[in-house]
């Protein structure tokens, strides 16, 4: 019972950086139908911009670990992935935006493939321990023990979440979003600018991504350039298995994905961690291909 | 009276399938203006070429835009823009099959369609003018729009292009799958809105309720326009009551 339980806190607190990168994808999806393969490694060049700022800030400013650090650390990073997904919207799938779908999906792979490739060249093939932001803790609860880390981890998912929510459902240009989801003809007839609300789209994904990049280097404090291709598809899968364009169903789905994980580790073998995903990915097209929150309607969000 | 919109020539094609050849006509300040003709026969491609969401292959689209007072004030053409510029220029559209924004509240979509203004206080009276021309609508305004029936959408689908505060609004078939009741209840709040200063294009199967609506009528056949008039003297003719008017 203690076991499963404490499996259960790792899982979520997994499930809560899987589902951080599926909400990028199921975004972009619902507002574009395009599935942005270049995301995962997004998460990767957020995980190496803080990185550096984090060593720019301990080398040059002095700091010490810190929640302060921490949330600098964040926000940079935050900032510089939504600039990079600006920049892959408006250079790569923006030019594409009337070709045939397909071509959108090589494009993406290509982007996928180009970062990757970049961030061997740029920060170096080995991989990189990351600083360690904050002092480390733990905390014991009875038999169970969580760190200080998984929480923080939690807590900011669940800050972010609830920030998103608000911009969806509570902001003019979250509620152009989900009109844009519904239909980009109707949407342009009100006024509203698509390709703005496909930008702010990016922005918004790329950011969220960029927060996962970060907490995964607390929790787990090696990085490499290819460290986006195994969660990229994890939460993939996630974003599917919630219903992609759903935006609950993409937390739903990486809580149950980093859970699945952490038990298929815990009660069957290590050897097992990833070929889970695929499991659930073969299920889930199987049994239930709109996924679990997802609609047959054209309604995305 | 003054033109507000004039149509030059217009092609529009779908790859290869000439959808318009040559369309010219204009459209006077306050009036209402019906567009019929078959099924096919490039009705709404018509209104989305003007509303932005096609591009023509030829010809020209002007748009005389003015103030609220009437005042005109410079030629523009539209068949360069994007629709969400068009809009901008006091040209709404209420499209074929409604297409309310089915995952968002009435509320919502009516403020969807202010979209564009900054205005609080005269998005506050076009609300209230709404909510008054379509009762109905205030007392959903909570409920997603997907839930609404189909003389609602309708109703919405109108209410939401108001709120921009149109001087141009391109109606494509309003009346469509309505019970006949609810065809008089649209046509009504077509003629207020129209009473309101606002001008109608208004393309319909009803040929008849159109026609008795409207001031000017076209007759569209096949990416053509066959026939014009004032509408008295449509209904009199003898083409468009064997045709259109199911007269024998
Ligand atoms: N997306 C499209 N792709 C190819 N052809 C199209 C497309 N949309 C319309 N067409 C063709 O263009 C022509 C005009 O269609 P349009 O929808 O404008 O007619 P309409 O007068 O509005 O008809 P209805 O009364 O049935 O609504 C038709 O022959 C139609 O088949
Ligand atoms: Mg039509």
């Amino acid at each position: 019972m203690e076991q499963f339980v404490q499996q259960l806190i790792n899982g979520l607190s997994l499930g809560t950086i899987y589902a951080l990168i599926a909400l990028g994808y199921t975004m972009v999806y619902g507002i574009l139908r395009l599935i942005n393969f270049a995301h995962g490694d997004v998460y990767m060049v957020g995980a190496f911009f803080g990185y550096y700022v984090a060593r720019f800030i301990s080398t040059q400013l002095g700091y010490v670990p810190s929640m302060l650090n921490f949330f600098l650390v964040l926000a940079a990073s935050m900032a510089g992935c939504a600039i990079l997904g600006f920049v892959i919207e408006r250079g790569a799938y923006r030019p594409l935006r009337r070709a045939p779908r397909l071509n959108a999906l090589i494009t993406a792979i290509g982007i996928s493939l180009l970062l990757e490739n970049l961030g061997q060249l740029v920060f170096g093939a080995d991989p990189k321990d990351f600083p360690n932001l904050i002092p480390r803790t733990t905390l014991s609860i009875g038999v169970l023990t969580v760190s200080n880390i998984q929480l923080i981890v939690v807590a900011t998912a669940i800050v972010l979440t609830l920030g998103l929510e608000f911009i969806v459902h509570r902001t003019k240009m979250g509620t152009a979003m989900r009109a844009v989801s519904f239909s980009g003809d109707a949407a342009g007839l009100m006024g509203i600018n698509i390709n703005r609300v496909i930008s702010f789209t990016f922005v918004l994904g790329s950011a969220l991504a960029a927060a996962a990049g970060i907490l995964v280097g607390l929790y787990n404090p090696k990085i490499d350039p290819l460290m986006g291709i195994m969660p990229g598809l994890k939460a993939f899968v996630a974003a599917v298995l919630g219903g992609i364009g759903n935006i609950p169903g993409a937390i739903l789905g990486g809580l149950i994905m980093g859970t699945a994980e952490t038990f298929t580790v815990g009660y069957l073998s290590s050897t097992y961690r990833d070929a889970i995903t695929f499991v659930i990915l073969v299920a889930v097209l199987l049994f239930r291909p709109t996924g679990l929150l997802g609609t047959p309607a054209r309604s995305k969000f | 009276m003054s033109a507000l919109l004039e149509v030059k020539d217009l092609h529009v094609a779908y790859g290869a399938i000439a959808a318009l050849k040559g369309i010219s006509f204009s459209v006077e300040r306050g009036q209402i203006v019906t567009l019929i003709g078959a099924n096919g026969a490039g009705k709404t491609t018509l209104l989305r070429t003007i509303s932005g969401l096609l591009r023509p292959r030829r010809g020209e689209i002007s748009y005389w835009d003015s103030d609220d007072i009437g005042k005109v004030s410079s030629s523009c053409s539209l068949s360069s823009l994007a629709p969400h510029l068009i809009v901008r220029h006091g040209v709404a559209h209420v499209p074929e099959g409604r297409i309310v924004f089915a995952n968002l509240s009435v509320r919502e979509n009516l403020q969807m369609g202010a979209y564009t203004r900054t205005d609080a206080d005269g998005i506050k009276a076009d609300w209230d003018w709404v909510l008054q021309l379509f009762p109905r609508l205030s007392e959903r305004l909570k409920q997603s729009a997907g839930t609404l029936s189909g003389g609602e959408q309708q109703m919405l689908a109108i209410g939401r292009a108001l709120m921009s505060r149109p001087r141009l609004i391109l109606m494509d078939e309003p009346s469509l799958g309505l019970s006949p009741i609810l065809v008089q209840t649209v046509f009504a709040a077509i003629r207020q809105i129209n009473a309101n200063g606002a001008t109608i294009l208004l393309v319909e199967q009803n040929a008849h309720m159109a026609l008795t609506t409207a001031q000017i009528g076209f007759v569209m056949e096949t990416g053509t326009i066959a026939l014009s008039g004032p509408c008295h003297e449509l209904l009199r003719s003898d083409d468009v009551r064997r045709t259109y008017l199911g007269e024998s």
